[in-house]
């Protein structure tokens, strides 16, 4: 138990490492971002509180919280991705109980490290926007439905208040509430009456995203039109073998900061190994429990398909986080097979099973159990491989490190674009802007057409006077835009690599 | 009769006048009034709806009553009944909360005294058999104490503070003057906790707020959209102390039941008839919380009741009957208790209440039902109501809104296209004329009509014969245009 503390506390030093390094830079402020950090800028001066958020799907909630950040940092990154950084601890720590009740210590703890340290979790949850939060209440829902200390009804006030949050933060939460809440329903329809103790669930639930609701039915204009959406879901559902191994490997989430995805064989190779850890979960003694969950996982995925127009990285977070987690469970399943295999040929071994029944003979077919080890006094922790956790962490980080941070410290970020699925994406959202600002804070004036560029220069004008973002596209000087590949430099600081400025005509 | 099981047949005996009280004549007394034929029509408009219709009759008025009455209006057609249907069973289940919440607080005999005051009082019979949404107040105002004071032994008992936020939050999301209400019972609930020093009991109410949100939210939502229709409430809350320095002018009209009979009759009660009801009301008030029995309920009930009033006289931007019903409904509750404790004191004759205490609640229920009947029902229906002005304190309201309309319904029969300036009765044309067994024609403008519908005022000129198509109607003007 006390070596677990310490695993766990040196892995949580890794994991606060890894997502606050650079953290104000890395990468540069992007547009969605700034957008949402734009009404913290609209609750100070209105003045009266507000129950519309960025959209009519996204929920005013994360707003306030970020007010406080925005108030002692400023108008910058780092302010909304503080906020974000908060709730990423929390999702550390639930996510940490809950894979643990899930699938035990040991298989818990691999569980635990590879989704939150694969590359989806360290590049996309940083970003300080209102969808980052899916994984923290998605876990929060997790840890209050496998919470035994309390009633089912208890449980069920917290479960739903959690559930409701999620989506009033954001609609497209719903596939990840059916996902989850869709296993857990089928697992008491043995025991119908146990559902019955769940009857508060809906009440908190509506407590929580009322308020949206009533939002998103009074501004449906933002919904797009949902029967065409879910009429071309057929269409998406035949691009996910192209989709998945580009998500499910981490490639396209590197290609977001860098412009490079991997090479085919490794995005093939990564999403087989991948693949072949979530089968060993699937085999071993938590196959109940990792079965519940790819059928989660599945049902969330259908769910998101038939909700969303398109696939785009952000929308598909949950998904990879929930493989990598089981993985992670296959990962740690095979580890202490490994060692116990190890253990039983050695004299301690023998000397502990001396008398007692072949463990081949008395256990079902399969991988053995972490209480029959421990029953032999054969522990699986052995201090060695106790730490394996923490290698694994260092080497996912070291990884993510070398394939995004590096290159992206000495790039500033690619205007490269690539494919997801029938649609296009760009890594230049997530370019550094300080070059940028630099450069704007001489210019004078300057307007920017394009939506993404012009929140950034809003956003950050509300704290730095010498940004100067007119009311009327007359009254600036330049037009800043981005700079595409093979696009010629602008006539105002032409060194930039990928932002150009232009005198307004 | 002993002491023992002369309760139920009492409460039997009672519930089954209560019925006939606020069943009788529901389809015509008082005639449809343009506010219930105003939320009516948004039965209309969900059928037309396209989507999920979460706006009400204003932004203040949450749509779930207009969801109930939907299938009321499809069964018994655009009529009053259909909208006092629905409050008719609310009642019944207002009556029913009455009596367990004021067992609960004041025992078995005061307890029954209380409840049958309250629920037979002037101010409930005429105004709670009403169709439209503030008539819900009272039931949600003791919902919510009923779950909050849950015996022990209830099964509820642990969700009771969830449960009673949730009907908090209905309450507030079926009309926001329900505000003062449950300002009253909050502060009633929470100062009679600590009165009993259960401070954990505070504590382990905040699912309270979870469940007010449940219930309330998304009504938030649209009263943080649309401020356009309460924000003379938000200006006019500057004049509270005007109000408040008005108070002593209206409470005698309203204790004593004369501005709701007069909504009806347009008759008021003389001011020392009105001075005098008010303040036997007010000694018996008084004797609840001098003597000796459940002393410290009554002066709970009475902060609440205080609560209440400070609230509502902030909240509101003038005098209205309607905003005052819950305090009057208290406080003839708390009359009820002193009548109670006065005369089922033990020993008071001698016995132990028993027999005396089955009788006295279903003497006092006959009693103030034949008041009613004799000062509101009968004058009413020989009247046909009256459209003459009564006092409200510092205004004067009138009782054009409760008349008849059943004979002006059967003037403009295949009649012709109707029109009216005034919005209370285009808004009863409108509604009315959604069914078409009353063969009623809107114009969709005063150009298009061929008959005019006003009021006929007081003091208004005779009828004229060439001029208007039934002159013998006593309430109504109805004018033929041309001869307009």
């Amino acid at each position: 138990m006390m070596m677990r503390r310490h695993i766990l506390f040196f892995i949580f030093t890794l994991f606060l490492i890894a997502n606050t390094v650079y953290l104000h830079r890395v990468p540069g402020l992007f547009g969605d971002e700034a957008s949402e950090g734009e009404n913290v800028y609209q609750l100070r001066w209105h003045d009266r509180i507000t129950v519309i958020g960025e959209r009519s799907y996204i929920g005013p909630l994360i707003d306030y919280v970020r007010t406080p950040f925005v108030l002692a940092l400023g108008y910058n990154a780092l302010a909304l991705r503080l906020a974000m950084l908060l709730f990423s601890l929390a999702t550390f720590m639930l996510a940490a109980v809950g894979l643990r009740r899930m699938f035990g210590e040991t298989a818990g703890m691999y569980a635990l490290v590879m989704m939150v340290f694969s590359p989806t979790y360290l590049l996309k949850q940083r970003l300080g926007w209102a969808i980052t939060l899916f994984p923290f209440f998605a876990f929060l829902l997790l840890y209050f439905l496998t919470d035994k200390r309390f009633r089912a009804s208890t449980r069920a006030v917290w479960a739903g208040l959690a559930a409701g949050l999620g989506l009033h933060n954001y609609i497209v939460f719903l596939p990840t509430i059916v996902g989850i809440m869709g296993p857990a329903v089928a697992l008491h329809m043995r025991r119908p009456r146990a559902l019955l103790g769940w009857w508060l669930m809906p009440l908190s639930f509506w407590a929580a995203f009322g308020t949206q609701f009533a939002v998103l039915q009074i501004f449906p204009e933002d919904q797009g039109n949902p029967r065409e959406v879910i009429a071309l879901a057929g269409e998406r559902l035949a691009q996910l073998p192209d989709v998945l191994p580009k998500v499910l490997s981490g490639s396209v989430y590197v290609a977001r900061y860098t412009g490079v995805q991997f090479a085919a064989g490794t995005t093939w190779l990564l999403t087989s190994v991948l693949g072949l850890l979530v089968v060993v979960a699937l085999l071993s003694d938590k196959k109940r429990a990792a079965w519940l969950w790819l059928a989660g996982l599945v049902i969330q995925l259908l769910f998101l398909i038939l909700m969303v127009d398109r696939f785009t990285l952000r929308y598909l977070v949950v998904f990879v986080l929930g493989v990598w987690a089981l993985a992670g469970v296959g990962l740690g399943m095979l580890v202490q097979v490994a060692l116990f295999r190890r253990a039983s040929l050695t004299p301690a071994f023998a000397k502990a099973s001396a008398g007692k029944p072949d463990i081949a003979l008395s256990e079902k077919p399969g991988l053995p159990s972490e209480a029959h080890r421990a029953k032999l006094g054969v522990s699986p922790a052995r201090r060695g491989a106790a730490l394996l956790p923490v290698i694994l962490a260092l080497v996912l980080m070291a990884w993510t490190g070398s394939s995004v941070l590096v290159p992206y410290l000495e790039t500033g970020g690619s205007g490269e674009k690539f494919n997801l699925g029938t649609s296009v994406d760009s890594a230049i959202d997530m370019v550094d802007i300080r070059p940028l600002v630099a450069c704007v804070r001489e210019a004078g004036p300057v307007w920017a057409d394009n939506p993404h560029v012009y929140n950034r220069l809003l956003y950050l004008s509300r704290g730095d006077k010498q940004i100067h973002l007119p009311l009327d596209l007359n009254e600036a000087n330049w037009i800043v835009d981005y700079r595409l590949p093979g696009q010629k430099p602008g006539v105002k600081c032409p060194e930039l690599e990928h932002f150009r400025l232009v005198k307004r005509k | 009769m002993s002491a023992t099981n002369w309760y139920r047949p009492t409460v039997i005996v009672l519930f089954v006048l209560f019925v006939v009280a606020n069943s009788a004549w529901l389809h015509r007394v008082p005639g449809l009034m343009g506010d219930e034929a105003s939320e009516g029509e948004n039965v209309y408009l969900l059928f037309d709806a396209k989507q999920l219709f979460i706006t009400g009759e204003r932004s203040y008025i949450g749509p779930f009553i207009d969801y109930i009455r939907v299938p009321f209006v499809e069964m018994l057609g655009y009529t009053p009944l259909a909208l006092r249907i629905v409050m008719l069973l609310f009642s019944v289940a207002t009556f029913w909360l009455a009596v367990i919440i004021c067992r609960r607080l004041w025992g078995q005999e005061v307890g029954l005294v209380a409840a049958t005051a309250m629920l037979f009082s002037p101010i409930y019979l005429t105004s709670q058999r009403l169709g439209w949404a503030i008539t819900l107040l009272p039931f949600f105002a003791l919902l919510t104490l009923y779950l909050l004071t849950l015996p022990e032994a209830s099964r509820l008992k642990r969700h009771g503070p969830l449960l009673a936020g949730l009907s908090a939050g209905l309450g507030l999301h079926n009309h926001a003057i329900f505000l003062p209400t449950l300002a009253g019972v909050a502060v009633g609930w929470v100062s009679a906790v600590m009165w009993q020093r259960h401070f954990t009991k505070l504590f382990a109410a905040w699912p309270a707020l979870v469940g007010l949100l449940a219930g309330f939210g998304t009504q938030l939502s649209v009263m943080m959209i649309n401020r356009g229709d309460y924000k003379d409430a938000i200006l006019a809350t500057a004049d509270f102390s005007e109000r408040l320095a008005a108070l002593p002018q209206l409470l005698p009209l309203l204790i004593s039941g004369s501005s709701y009979a007069a909504y009806y009759t347009g008759w008021e009660l003389s001011r020392p008839a009105a001075l005098s009801i008010a303040g036997i009301i007010f000694g018996l008030v008084l004797a609840a919380l001098f003597m000796p029995r459940r002393k410290g309920t009554s002066l709970v009930w009475t902060f609440g009741l205080v609560i209440l009033l400070s609230v509502l006289l902030y909240m509101i931007f003038q005098f209205s009957l309607r905003y005052f019903v819950t305090f009057g409904l208290g406080v003839w509750l708390l009359g009820g208790v002193g009548l109670g404790t006065l005369l089922l004191k033990p020993g008071f004759n001698g016995k132990k209440p028993g027999f005396f205490a089955a009788l006295l609640p279903i003497i006092l229920a006959f009693a103030l039902m034949a008041w009613t009947g004799s000062t509101v029902l009968v004058p009413y229906l020989k009247t046909g109501g009256s459209t003459g002005n009564f006092s409200l304190g510092n205004r004067r309201d009138s009782a054009a809104a409760l008349i008849a309309t059943r004979p002006l319904v059967e003037c403009l029969r295949g009649a012709g296209s109707v029109w009216a300036h005034n919005i209370h009765i285009q808004n009863r044309l409108r509604y009315l004329s959604y069914d078409p067994r009353h063969e009623l024609e809107v114009a969709a403008g005063e150009e298009q009509a061929t008959l005019l519908i006003s009021y006929r005022l007081v003091g208004d000129p005779p009828a004229d014969a060439e001029r208007e198509l039934c002159p013998v109607l006593k309430h109504w003007r109805v004018i033929t245009v041309g001869a307009h």
